[in-house]
């Protein structure tokens, strides 16, 4: 450990507005199939090559009687990059083609995925509060970031329900942008979170746990809205349902008009004080 | 300490996301950063006989092969003529440098784009160290690693970047209010 482990400065409002901004990508699942059969290849007895010493000494000869796990061997590897094109392609003709008109939609499991992953990066975060300045005045702030979106947004007001509201910041959601709204109450999280453009078809969307995260919502116009928590925090599926169907009439339209939208990032507000 | 083939391969893809957001700045190109990645991989499988799991773990180790890579990369095509269309000889002819790199897709108008502005004005030696200390939490020591440098010169580009930042971003501030001159 270095002498300097111990002195080094923190500036965590910097850090929450990079880490909002620039940490939430990730690499395709396409790319990690790649790899895959490229280590697969890179297995082989025969096409292993030293390294050049600009980045790390010569590698000692790999022993001859390893044998290269299974799903580093090329067919296992080949085999795994045709089925995840297949599943790709499957779920992309269910969605176009099998989501029921008026009825319940079903959202991909990515998407959901997605969203237990943007509600566990936000939940660790020193501020979510992208827009202080708006207070906690839930319909002016589902017309803010509305407008950004340029889309309608759930900005549901969860206080009443004995929540705290932490703060509401543009997020993405596999890529896509979204309004989140963060709300806590005893050490549990809650988010509620608007998407465009990774449904088809408007209606309640099928209730779903993905990773331990209960979803409930409904998509409107395109616009998937949805909340969610995590079981093992002791948010329960039927808890979630209950404010949903509380709380769905809260979606507020794109702001008509407003000064230019400078959502002043307090975090960042921090760093420029700083200095 | 040595470690296994699983162990190794387990450790090092924990990292692909790390390694992808990395290459993505150091690129700006998503076809090229996964490019950079994959080569990174099979670099370090075939050199992973020499790797040592130290106190910080692989990330600096991956880390410093992908930056190698990619400067062996930019080396190399340097040193090959390339074309140039109009559009590249009328950026290369007067506009600022800040002004011809596209915002990210996922800035938005006010702060944020303000910000990601920022960072991609900042020279790519100051970047890199900021967003490895900010987003992927490393510590000075793995940063110093990563990118074989000094540990004095990782806190000295840390204190200069978050110095033009402030910068940059402080005029911003000061037109829409949010501090006064």
């Amino acid at each position: 450990m270095s002498e300097y482990d111990g002195q080094q400065f923190d500036d965590p409002g910097l850090k929450a507005a990079l880490k909002r901004l620039y940490g939430q990508e990730r690499a395709p699942d396409a790319l990690r199939a790649r790899v895959l059969a490229r280590l697969s290849e890179a297995a082989a007895p025969s096409e292993v090559t030293p390294a050049p010493s600009e980045v790390t000494p010569a590698p000692a000869a790999r022993p001859a009687t390893a044998s290269p796990a299974f799903w580093r061997r090329p067919r296992f590897a080949y085999a795994a990059v045709a089925a995840v094109l297949l599943v790709g392609a499957a779920g992309l003709v269910y969605r176009v083609y099998f989501t029921p008109p008026g009825g319940t939609v079903t959202v991909a499991d990515a998407t959901l995925a997605g969203m237990v992953k943007t509600h566990e990066a936000c939940c660790h975060l020193e501020s979510h509060q992208q827009y202080p300045q708006l207070g906690e005045d839930f319909p002016r702030l589902g017309g803010v970031m509305g407008k950004r979106l340029a889309h309608p947004v759930l900005a549901a007001n969860l206080k009443g329900d004995g929540w705290t509201y932490r703060g509401a910041a543009i997020c993405q959601v596999k890529g896509e942008p979204c309004a989140h709204l963060l709300f806590e109450r005893d050490g549990r999280w809650v988010s509620v979170f608007s998407v465009k453009g990774l449904t088809k078809g408007d209606g309640p969307v099928a209730g779903a746990t993905i990773d331990g995260h209960p979803i409930r919502g409904f998509v409107r116009d395109g616009v998937l809205c949805a909340i969610v928590g995590r079981t093992s925090q002791g948010t329960t599926e039927a808890e979630l349902e209950q404010l949903l169907e509380k709380h769905k009439a809260e979606v507020f339209a794109p702001a008509a008009t407003a000064r230019r939208q400078t959502p002043p990032a307090a975090e960042l507000l921090y760093a420029v004080n700083a200095n | 300490m040595k470690v296994s083939p699983e162990q190794f391969e387990a450790l090092a893809l924990e990292q692909m996301d790390l390694l992808y957001r990395a290459a993505r700045r150091l690129t700006r190109d998503p076809g090229r950063a996964e490019d950079l990645v994959q080569d990174t991989y099979v670099r370090a499988f075939r050199s992973r006989d020499s790797f040592n799991l130290e106190a910080y773990g692989i990330r600096p180790w991956l880390l410093r092969i992908l930056h190698n890579l990619n400067v062996n990369t930019a080396q190399r095509e340097s040193r090959r003529p390339m074309p140039m269309d109009d559009e590249h000889l009328e950026l290369a002819g007067g506009r600022a440098p800040d002004a011809s790199v596209p915002l990210d897709p996922r800035s938005f108008e006010g702060m944020d784009e303000q910000l990601v502005r920022a960072i991609e004005g900042l020279p790519e030696e100051y970047s890199s160290v900021l967003l490895l200390w900010a987003v992927e939490d490393l510590a000075y020591k793995e940063i110093a690693e990563a990118l074989e440098i000094p540990l004095g010169t990782v806190m000295s580009r840390l204190h200069r970047a978050r110095q033009k930042l402030s910068e940059q971003l402080r005029d911003y501030a000061t037109e829409e209010g949010y501090i006064r001159e």
